[in-house]
């Protein structure tokens, strides 16, 4: 695989010093910050009108004993982030294991470098040693520099945890960005792509602020969709109190491209098994950008979840194919909204399999429910639908990294097509590389730093399209979704995107559905359908 | 080492060397394409750029090489100028690695190579712009097929 070296150039340090904490905002590289009315509709310090690229970033006057006060809180409340703070060795093992890194070549995109960007400040302020001797101990002054500096280098860490992986003592610096985002918002320092959608979802219930009525509207508009496709009446019911299932799927999958197609297979799935669930209007979004910005704005976000499940009467909940989603759902729920003892062990009422992994949110992975059935063998797929891809898969870093999600969406997808093959094994499930694009970076104005950060991805995926002719990469995160597409188009042509569930519903063979022309593109199917 | 892989080795050093010198340290250390990607494209792609150089100088075969090297630079912390210039760093390498190409036009040759390394350059950034259309038509794909659905147009 690896080919045989032209060169050996002498190893050297990073010129510079790294204590140097000024950086250059240059186009491209960084999001955007929140205006006002974002911070207003959110209940957030410091509204005000400002850019990355301003002199004067107008922070509070009292901004350093504010942050000074939120680390001191934050390490007396984590005992990670303490740890976090004491126990790196800088072995040097996590270094090259950042996509950002690999795709940039900046060091203080190495995880530990990153982190010492706060650690440094930690000792400063929190050790003796680095009260002492300063610099000579590691330790820097915090500075509007160094507020600056974080802001950069935290809002290109997407969180992903691919180096906690690698560290020998689990320093997660997904962890650490969490926390230097908080207390960056402590004091009004937060991106507008992240605080939007935040605060759409927290009055309107999604990302994009769709209202319940233009909610209703899409659903119907799939439902004609699905009637074109399949000459089945496939009904989505909203807010149908009393249902045994609450189903939520992150918001893109009904107002973007390729997610959309997720949702129709979805439905047909759910059709075809007869589940008795609903959507709802107001948990319309299983998306949280709150996990981007603070614990107290993620929980705040999450709470509509358990509060619709309630509300409705249901037993259990069915999650749809997002990342970050199932990070909030696996991770944070439960302690922060639950218990959700009002709900009952999921059962799939198709195959009686008690999911007793979920035993305590309550709540099920759809890729989980959908390998049960075909495990059971309760659904017939014909995989030659999906004949003209040859797929391979992109573990999105939050299912596979922060739920153990890996076996799953490959069970679903080795049924439901007949060409598939695997990335290298340093790329894909615990290792996989990010899209470059994920914990709010996925914006416009940060495109080269997303291509960046995406390289390693598409260096593999390009892999496996020069060795087999892949065609198609499939992926379970609706950010994956809106972000690939983008990477692949740069990075590898030809190369297109789609959930497990598009191909799912592709390759579904339904009760009473006509002959199949197309699939949930609406593209000509690449042979004719032998059966009805 | 022969000549064309001695020429090889400097020019990627050069390259390199608009990293800051950490791009040469990842070269160096590592042989793996998905633990060192930047270091293998740039050696995969500059060594056939020196075959070019010494060879038949192939228009495609150039464009594709640097297609893929300046996918890279052009959206990393570097200057036009610095994305583009290694490529003149071959003039001084190739007169004293292989003084034997007298009378064959290296100069020529590097301005061809300088020329198309410059086109592709410009061609990603241009790439850019499309990329961010695309991905903002995406963003509200419902929408359009909706709006396509009730003309009677395919999507
Ligand atoms: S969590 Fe991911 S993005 Fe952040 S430093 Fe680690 S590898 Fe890089
Ligand atoms: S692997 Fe862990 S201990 Fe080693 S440098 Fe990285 S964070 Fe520090």
């Amino acid at each position: 695989m690896a080919d045989k070296p032209a060169i050996d150039i002498e190893l050297k340090a990073p010129k510079g010093d790294w204590r140097d904490a000024r950086v250059e905002f240059r186009k491209g590289t960084f999001s955007n910050a929140s205006p006002p009315k974002d911070l207003v509709h959110l209940g957030l310090p410091n509204p005000r009108k400002w850019q990355p690229t301003d002199l004067d970033w107008q922070l509070p006057p009292d901004w350093k004993r504010i942050l000074l006060e939120g680390m001191k809180d934050r390490l007396a409340r984590y005992r990670s982030f303490r740890l976090f703070m004491d126990v790196c060795v800088r072995c040097g093992a996590c270094a090259d294991k950042c996509h950002f890194y690999l795709g940039s070549g900046d060091p203080k995109n190495m995880p530990f470098a990153r982190a010492e960007l706060i650690r440094s400040v930690y000792r400063r302020y929190f050790t003796l040693s680095g009260r002492l001797f300063g610099s000579l101990a590691g330790a820097r002054e915090l500075t509007e520099d160094v507020v600056k500096e974080w802001f950069y280098y935290f809002y290109q860490c997407t969180e992903c945890r691919r180096c906690s992986i690698y560290c020998p003592f689990g320093i997660d610096t997904a962890e650490i960005t969490m926390i230097v985002r908080e207390l960056l918002s402590l004091i009004g320092v937060s991106t507008h792509w992240i605080t939007e959608p935040a605060g759409n979802c927290y009055r309107v219930g999604n990302h994009l602020g769709i209202a319940p009525h233009a909610f209703k509207d899409s659903l119907e508009f799939a439902r004609d969709e699905l009637r074109d496709i399949t000459g089945l009446d496939i009904e989505i019911p909203i807010n149908r109190k009393g249902a045994e299932v609450l189903f939520v799927m992150p918001s893109a999958d009904y107002f973007a491209t390729p997610h959309y197609y997720t949702l129709l297979g979805y439905m047909m799935l759910f059709h075809e098994i007869g589940l008795d669930f609903t959507v709802s209007a107001y948990a319309s979004e299983g998306g949280n950008f709150g996990l981007f910005h603070s614990n107290d704005l993620m929980k705040r976000l999450n709470a509509k979840i358990y509060a619709e499940a309630k509300r409705l009467g249901v037993k259990w909940i069915l999650g749809g194919e997002c990342g970050h989603m199932w990070r909030v759902l696996h991770q944070y729920m439960d302690t922060m909204n639950g218990p959700a003892d009002f709900l009952e062990m999921p059962v799939s009422p198709v195959t009686g399999t008690r999911f007793e992994n979920a035993a305590s949110t309550k709540m099920v992975h759809v890729c989980e429910f959908t390998a049960d059935l075909l495990y059971h063998g309760k659904i017939k797929l014909d995989p030659s639908r999906n004949d003209e891809y040859v797929v391979t898969y992109h573990d999105s870093c939050n299912p596979a990294r922060g739920m153990g999600l890996l076996e799953e969406p490959r069970y679903v997808l080795r049924r439901a097509c007949n060409h598939f093959h695997e990335m290298p094994a340093k790329t894909i499930r615990e290792y996989t590389f990010c899209c470059g694009s994920g914990a709010g970076l996925g914006n416009d104005e940060n495109m080269e730093m997303r291509l960046r950060g995406g390289f390693p991805r598409a260096n593999a995926v390009r892999h496996v399209r020069e060795e087999h002719g892949v065609n198609l990469l499939a992926c379970i995160c609706a950010i994956d979704k809106a972000t690939l597409p983008t990477l692949m188009d740069y990075w590898v042509p030809g190369v297109q995107v789609a959930g497990v569930h598009e191909l799912l519903g592709n390759a579904l063979v339904m009760t009473g559905e006509k002959q199949r022309a197309t699939n949930l593109r609406g593209e000509p199917l690449a042979k004719e359908e032998v059966h009805a | 080492m022969s000549v064309p892989a001695t020429v090889a080795e400097r020019w990627l050093a050069a390259a390199a060397a608009a990293y800051g010198g950490l791009i040469a340290e990842h070269a160096a250390t590592w042989r793996d394409p998905f633990r060192n990607p930047i270091g293998h494209t740039l050696r995969r792609n500059l060594a056939a750029l020196v075959r070019e150089f010494f060879g038949a100088m192939d228009e495609a075969s150039i464009d594709a090489a640097f297609a893929e090297i300046m996918a890279l630079r052009s959206i990393q912390d570097l200057s036009v100028e610095r994305a583009v210039g290694f490529v003149f760093t071959l003039r001084d390498i190739a007169r004293e690695q292989a003084p034997q190409m007298q009378g064959v036009d290296a100069d020529g040759r590097i301005d061809r190579l300088a020329l198309s390394a410059f086109r592709q350059y410009l061609a990603c950034r241009e790439r850019l712009a499309e990329l961010k259309l695309n991905e903002q038509l995406r963003a509200i794909g419902v929408a359009r097929r909706r709006a396509a659905h009730s003309r009677g147009a395919p999507a």
